[in-house]
């Protein structure tokens, strides 16, 4: 379980999360949203200690993550919103397997876990493909990939859908599905609801960096989002009845 | 100010500061350093803060000079001078700081081209713009590689995971084979080698 308690994080005078507290359950789907600057990435940053808080605690499965942040990073796997910024070697085999190997893991394993992670993406067997030579839908798998290779109990997408095209969105979706219904908690951050609104279980919408909405989407209201600042898909919730 | 000028002020200040090496030459040539930072409205702790790269040569320096292989074992009479170097060159950077932080590339270019006339300007000026707009691509990168490298433990000793008490952590209402059920618990615990793949 991801626990935030009165986190501010600021940037200069500016405070991007103002006082924000929010617990995400294991194996749940979480819709981060909100408008640009409204605190999203901030927040998910503090998911596994990326970041460090001004005020407030984050702890992951009961332990504080800037005193455990090896056990944050394991238990969450973060997904940067352009997968350029998530890639640490040239070939899709060595980038998934550095997780792995940095856990102290045996050849063995960190091959099984490579095995599994790029099957997971629909990328079997390409491990020695070079990552930029690849299209950007499969990079962005590719990125998914390396956190999935830790194994975590939740996987944090920050605009996972961001510049793919409808099929490697309904793709990209179909996979983040299968992997939920795996066990991983799954948290996307988005400013687009249109694809994730009817996947998830849980709608939490930032602003000005604290929740504005936390709710069941099928209990929200177009107008509603749209007076937080987020474009509200057709037919959503109690708008569709 | 002038670009030009400003150029013309910090080569007069480098120069300056090697022909005036005692303490009371560059005690006031820490006044004009002062001066310049504040002139560009930097902070000089923010300011030494960003130099720090720098540190261990400017320390290694006088350090090393002063190292003797027998008794007293460290003479400051041989360290005085390397340290006083040191400063200096300190100093001269502080107000090269001072200048590349308050004056656009472009002036940069222009002054450099207007310093040194014809090609070798041009080629000079260019190569001026560009490591200084480079400078900031670079460190944008180094930071998402620094952040990528972190999100997956490439920035501490290798970890291992402890084997997982099956239910501690909330598996129950898993479904069977669920990627949670053969999970080790998340244990912050050094190991003492990288394994043989790494």
């Amino acid at each position: 379980m991801i626990a935030v308690r009165d986190l501010v994080h600021r940037y200069g005078d500016r405070a991007a999360l103002d006082g924000l507290s929010l617990t995400v359950a294991d194996g749940e789907f979480v819709v981060l949203a909100g408008p640009n600057g409204s605190g999203k990435t901030t927040l998910v940053r503090h998911f596994n200690g990326l970041l460090d808080p001004d005020e407030g605690r984050v702890e992951v499965d009961g332990r504080p993550v800037d005193e455990h942040p090896v056990a944050a990073r394991t238990s969450v796997g973060m997904v940067f919103q352009d997968p350029r910024d998530c890639f640490v070697a040239a070939t899709v085999g060595a980038d998934v397997a550095f997780g792995p190997e940095n856990l102290g893991l045996d050849l063995a394993e960190v091959d099984r876990r490579v095995g599994e992670a790029l099957a997971a993406v629909n990328m079997a067997g390409r491990g020695d493909e070079r990552i930029d030579e690849l299209s950007g839908g499969e990079q962005a798998r590719v990125a998914i990939a390396g956190a999935l290779a830790m194994e975590p109990d939740h996987l944090v997408l920050d605009e996972p859908l961001a510049g793919l095209d409808w099929p490697a969105r309904r793709a990209t979706l179909d996979r983040l599905a299968a992997l939920h219904a795996g066990g991983t908690g799954t948290v996307v951050v988005t400013h687009d609801l249109r694809d994730v609104i009817d996947r998830t279980d849980r709608l939490v919408v930032l602003r000005e960096g604290r929740v504005a909405l936390d709710a069941a989407p099928a209990e929200v209201d177009g107008d509603r989002l749209a007076g937080l600042g987020v474009r509200p898909p057709r037919g959503t919730g109690r708008d569709a009845a | 100010m002038d670009p030009r000028s400003k150029l013309a002020a910090q080569a007069a200040f480098a120069l300056a500061a090697f022909v005036h090496t005692t303490p009371r030459g560059l005690l006031a040539l820490t006044g004009v350093a002062a001066l310049a930072l504040a002139a560009a409205r930097l902070s000089p702790l923010a300011s030494l803060a960003d130099l720090r790269v720098l540190a261990p040569f400017l320390v290694a320096l006088p350090l090393l000079e002063g190292l003797t292989l027998g008794p007293p074992w460290f003479s400051l009479a041989a360290a005085r001078g390397p340290a006083l170097a040191s400063y200096r060159t300190l100093l001269v950077v502080l107000v090269s700081v001072a200048y590349v932080r308050s004056t656009p590339v472009r002036e940069s270019r222009a002054a450099v081209q207007w310093l040194v006339p014809g090609r070798p300007g041009r080629v000079l000026g260019v190569g001026v713009a560009l490591a200084f707009r480079n400078l900031a691509v670079l460190r944008a990168d180094l930071t998402r590689s620094r952040r990528a490298l972190r999100a997956r433990l490439g920035d501490r000793p290798v970890f291992r995971l402890e084997p997982h008490a099956p239910g501690a952590r909330g598996d129950a209402g898993r479904p069977p084979g669920a990627r949670g059920g053969r999970r080790p618990a998340r244990v912050d615990r050094p190991v003492s080698r990288r394994p043989e793949n790494a």
